[in-house]
C-alpha cells in the first residue's frame, strides 16, 4: 500500500494478492517480487505527482497556472497530454449543457474561493461557454477572456485515476483499490478476501452500500467547502451557468461508470445541475451503464441502479 | 580549483541587503535574446527527461522539437509530453536529422560517455546530466571533448543555478557563518528505487541503478549533487573518504545499498557528514554548514540562516520573514524577498516555484543566447562527480579512499 497528499486530499493505493504477472529471470532474486509491487505503486504515486504539479492552481510554475496568468487571446502551448485532457473537458461540458466547465475557476476567485479579492462583477460580463479555444494542430491553447481561469478539481483526480488504473492493468496488476480523498475511487478486480470492493455513500441515516468490480466511482458534496459572502455560507461547487455557488437540495451525489473522470465530472455537474440526473437515467446522455445516487435534504434518496451493485444500508434512526 | 577569498568578496558585497531587492521576479519568462527560438531535442524520456521536457516548455523562446528513446514506452510518453515533437530511437537519428540546435541528456549515468561524444562531435549545445559518468575514465573523456566542443556544454549540478543557493552563498561568502564548523548533507526518501517492468530484459535495463557495475550507489547517484554545493561555496574539495553502508530495509536480494553514511575529510580538518537512504524519509534532501557566527540549511526549494545568540544583527534582519523550526528560528533566504515583501506575497514557507532543474536549464539557454559559460562546467561536474565515486567506493568497501583531484 502507499499513501500520499496530491490534489489537496490523501490519495490511496493498494494492490491485492500481489498478482503481478512474473516477469521471467527477476533481477534481484525470487524475493524481489514484494519490491516489485511497491515499484508500481511508487510508479503510480509518480504519475498522480506529476499530474499534481501541472494541474495545481496553487503552484506558479503549474501549466495551468501559465494558462491562468496568459492575456486573453494569448496562445499557451500545451504538450498532448494536456490537450487531451482539455478535449475530455470539453466533451463533458457539451454532455452537460455547462454544468462542467473548468472555466470555473474564474468564478472561485470571483467568489472568494482563492483569496479575498473578490470581486463578483468582474467576471459577470466573462462568456464562460467560450471560455477557451484548444487548437490540436498548434498544440496551443488560447483565453477569450484576461479574466478566464482554468480549475480542474472536479475532474482532476478522476482522470489521474483512469490512467493509475490503465497503467496497474499494463503491469499486470489484477486485483487494486485506488481513492482520491475518498471522492474518487476505482477498484480493480476483488478485494483481499475475494469479495467484490465496496463504498458507502450517503450518512448513518440513509445510506447506500455499492460494489465495485472493475468500475470507478465520484462523489460530489455541495457543502463540503464553504466560503463567507457578506454573512452567507456558498458553497465550492460553482454554477457556470449561474455564475453563482450551486444551489439546491441534494446534498450529496455519486456517480459510478468505468471512467473515474467521467464518474467524478458527472457527480459535480449533478450538483449544479439536477436534471442530469433524469438525462443520464434515461439514455439521453450517450455513456456506457452507470449508477447515480443522489441524496436530496428533503425527499431522501434517489438511486438509479440498472446494474443491480447497490444494497441499502439498514437505518440507524 | 582556488578557495575562494572570503574577504574580497565581502569588500564587494557591503551592501548585499540592498541586493537581494535586485533579484529578478521568478515568475519572469522572458526571452534570453536568442535569434530564434531554440530548437533542443530531450535524450532519454524516463522521469527525470519528461520533467526536463515540461521545465523546457516553460523557458521563453525555446522548443522542444525532438525526443529519443530507445524505449519504446518512454518515447511514446515523451513524445506525448510534447507539442509535436519528432521521435527517434537512436540518437545517431535524431542528430542526422538536422532539427535540433541543442540537446538535453537524461539518459542512465553509464551512457553518458557515449551519448554526450555524439553530441558534442555532431556539434550541438549539451546539458548533460549528473554525475557525469560512473567511472573516472569517463569523466576525463566527456571533459576532454567538452573542451573542443563548439556549442555550450552545461552539466547538471543544479545547486550552481539554483537562486537560493546563489542567494545564501553570498552569506556564506560575506562572513554571515563566520568560522566554518563543519558541514552535513543528507536524501533520505522512502522509495524502493525499482522500476518495474514486465519484461525482464527492459526491467534490467531499466534497472540500472541497482547493478552496482552501472551505478554509482547512492553516495555518487544523489550525494554528487550535494557534495558540488559545498565544494562550490567552500571552493574545496575533500581529501578522502570514509563510508559504509547496507541493505536496512529492501531486503529484495538487491547488493547496492539501501543506506549510506559517509565522512569526508578535507585538508584543514574540516569534515563533512553525509548520509542517504531509502528507508526513510524524515527530512528530505538538505545541506548544513555550521559556522560560529550563524548555520545556513539549504532545502532546494527553501533557505534558512540560523543565527547564534551572540552574532551582530545586520539591518536587513529588521524585515526578514523568519519560521520556527522547534527550539530554533531560520530566517528565510529567498530571492526576490523585498520584492515579495512589498506585495505582502512574503509569507512562511516561501519557497521558489520553480523545481531545481528548471533554474539549471534556464541558465543554459542563458548561456547559449550570451554566448557565455553555463553555471555548472563539465569541468566542476567532473570534480564532484569523482568525489561521489570516491564516496562510493568508500561505502561499498568500508575503507578509507583517497581523493585525487589531480589534473582535474
Amino acid at each position: 500500500m502507499i499513501a500520499f497528499d496530491a490534489m489537496g486530499c490523501r490519495f490511496e493505493m493498494m494492490i491485492v494478492n500481489d498478482r503481478v504477472q512474473e516477469t521471467g529471470r527477476d533481477l534481484f532474486s525470487a524475493s524481489g517480487f514484494e519490491s516489485e509491487s511497491q515499484a508500481i505503486l511508487e510508479e503510480m504515486r509518480e504519475l498522480v505527482m506529476d499530474w499534481h504539479r501541472r494541474l495545481s492552481v496553487f503552484e506558479e510554475g503549474s501549466i495551468v497556472s501559465r494558462i491562468n496568468r496568459a492575456k486573453g487571446g494569448e496562445h499557451i502551448e500545451i504538450d498532448q497530454d494536456m490537450c487531451g485532457l482539455l478535449k475530455q473537458c470539453e466533451r463533458y461540458r457539451v454532455m452537460t449543457d455547462g454544468a462542467f466547465n473548468i472555466a470555473s475557476g474564474t468564478l472561485m476567485r470571483a467568489l472568494g474561493f482563492r483569496d479575498l479579492d473578490r470581486d463578483r462583477k468582474r467576471v459577470e460580463a466573462v462568456d464562460l461557454e467560450r471560455a477557451i479555444v484548444t487548437d490540436e494542430r498548434t498544440g496551443t491553447v488560447c483565453k477569450t477572456h484576461d479574466l478566464i481561469e482554468l480549475d480542474f478539481g472536479a475532474v482532476a483526480k478522476g482522470f489521474v485515476i483512469d490512467l493509475v488504473c490503465d497503467e496497474l492493468s499494463e503491469f499486470g496488476v489484477e486485483h487494486a483499490f485506488v481513492h482520491g480523498g475518498t471522492s474518487s475511487v476505482c477498484a480493480i478486480g476483488r478485494d483481499g478476501s475475494d469479495q467484490a470492493w465496496t463504498m458507502r455513500v450517503g450518512d448513518e441515516q440513509d445510506g447506500l452500500v455499492v460494489e465495485l468490480d472493475g468500475m470507478s466511482a465520484g462523489i460530489s458534496e455541495v457543502g463540503s467547502r464553504v466560503v463567507d459572502d457578506e454573512g452567507e455560507q456558498r458553497g465550492h461547487v460553482m454554477d457556470p451557468r449561474r455564475k453563482e455557488s450551486a444551489s439546491g437540495d441534494w446534498w450529496q451525489v455519486a456517480c459510478v461508470h468505468p471512467s473515474a473522470a467521467f464518474a467524478d465530472a458527472m457527480s459535480t455537474a449533478m450538483c449544479v445541475d439536477h436534471g442530469l440526473f433524469d438525462r443520464i437515467a434515461l439514455g439521453q446522455i450517450e455513456t456506457d451503464a452507470c449508477v447515480l445516487i443522489a441524496f436530496d435534504k428533503k425527499n431522501g434518496m434517489r438511486v438509479h441502479d440498472p446494474i443491480g451493485i447497490t444494497r441499502r444500508v439498514e437505518s440507524k434512526k | 580549483m582556488t578557495e575562494v577569498d572570503r574577504r574580497t568578496f565581502m569588500g564587494h558585497a557591503a551592501g548585499f541587503g540592498a541586493a537581494m531587492a535586485l533579484v529578478p521576479t521568478l515568475s519572469a519568462f522572458g526571452g534570453f535574446g536568442l535569434n530564434q527560438p531554440l530548437r533542443v531535442g530531450v535524450i532519454g524520456v524516463g522521469r527525470q527527461g519528461r520533467e526536463i521536457m515540461g521545465e523546457l516548455g516553460k523557458i521563453a523562446d525555446v522548443n522542444v522539437v525532438a525526443v529519443c528513446d530507445e524505449d519504446e514506452r518512454r518515447l511514446a510518453a515523451g513524445l506525448r509530453r510534447s507539442s509535436g515533437a519528432k521521435g527517434y530511437a537512436t540518437i545517431g537519428e535524431l542528430l542526422a536529422s538536422g532539427t535540433v540546435d541543442a540537446v538535453a541528456i537524461a539518459t542512465p549515468t553509464h551512457t553518458h560517455r557515449e551519448v554526450a561524444q555524439e553530441c558534442i562531435k555532431a556539434g550541438v549545445h549539451v546539458y548533460l546530466e549528473c554525475p557525469l559518468a560512473h567511472t573516472r575514465e569517463d569523466c576525463v573523456a566527456i571533459a576532454e571533448m567538452a573542451r573542443s566542443a563548439r556549442g555550450v556544454i552545461a552539466a547538471g549540478l543544479q545547486g550552481r543555478s539554483n537562486p537560493v543557493y546563489t542567494l545564501a552563498r553570498g552569506f556564506f561568502l560575506s562572513d554571515s557563518v563566520r568560522d566554518l564548523v563543519s558541514m552535513r548533507g543528507q536524501e533520505h526518501l522512502k522509495t524502493s528505487w525499482v522500476t518495474p517492468s514486465n519484461d525482464a530484459a527492459r526491467k534490467e535495463a531499466l534497472n540500472w541503478k541497482l547493478d552496482p557495475s552501472r551505478s554509482n550507489g547512492l553516495a555518487g547517484e544523489w550525494g554528487t549533487h550535494q557534495f558540488d554545493v559545498f565544494h562550490w561555496y567552500t571552493g574545496k574539495y575533500p581529501a578522502s573518504v570514509m563510508g559504509n553502508g547496507g541493505v536496512r530495509f529492501w531486503k529484495d536480494g538487491r547488493t547496492v545499498h539501501d543506506t549510506v553514511a559517509c565522512t569526508m575529510i578535507f585538508d584543514d580538518g574540516a569534515t563533512l557528514q553525509y548520509d542517504a537512504t531509502l528507508a526513510n524519509s524524515y527530512g528530505g534532501k538538505y545541506e548544513v554548514f555550521h559556522g560560529t557566527n550563524a548555520a545556513i540549511k539549504l532545502g532546494w526549494s527553501h533557505g534558512w540562516m540560523f543565527k547564534e545568540a551572540d552574532a551582530p544583527t545586520q539591518g536587513w534582519e529588521v524585515y526578514a520573514n523568519r519560521q520556527q523550526f522547534h527550539q530554533d528560528e531560520g530566517i528565510t533566504l529567498i530571492a526576490g524577498a523585498t520584492k515579495l515583501a512589498e506585495q505582502g506575497k512574503l509569507k512562511d514557507g516561501i519557497g521558489l516555484p520553480h523545481p531545481a532543474v528548471y533554474y539549471a536549464l534556464e541558465d543554459w539557454v542563458k548561456a547559449i543566447a550570451s554566448k557565455g559559460a553555463p553555471a555548472c562546467s563539465i569541468d566542476e561536474a567532473v570534480r564532484a562527480t569523482v568525489v561521489g565515486i570516491a564516496a562510493n567506493e568508500a561505502v561499498v568497501s568500508g575503507k578509507a579512499v583517497d581523493i585525487d583531484l589531480g589534473n582535474l
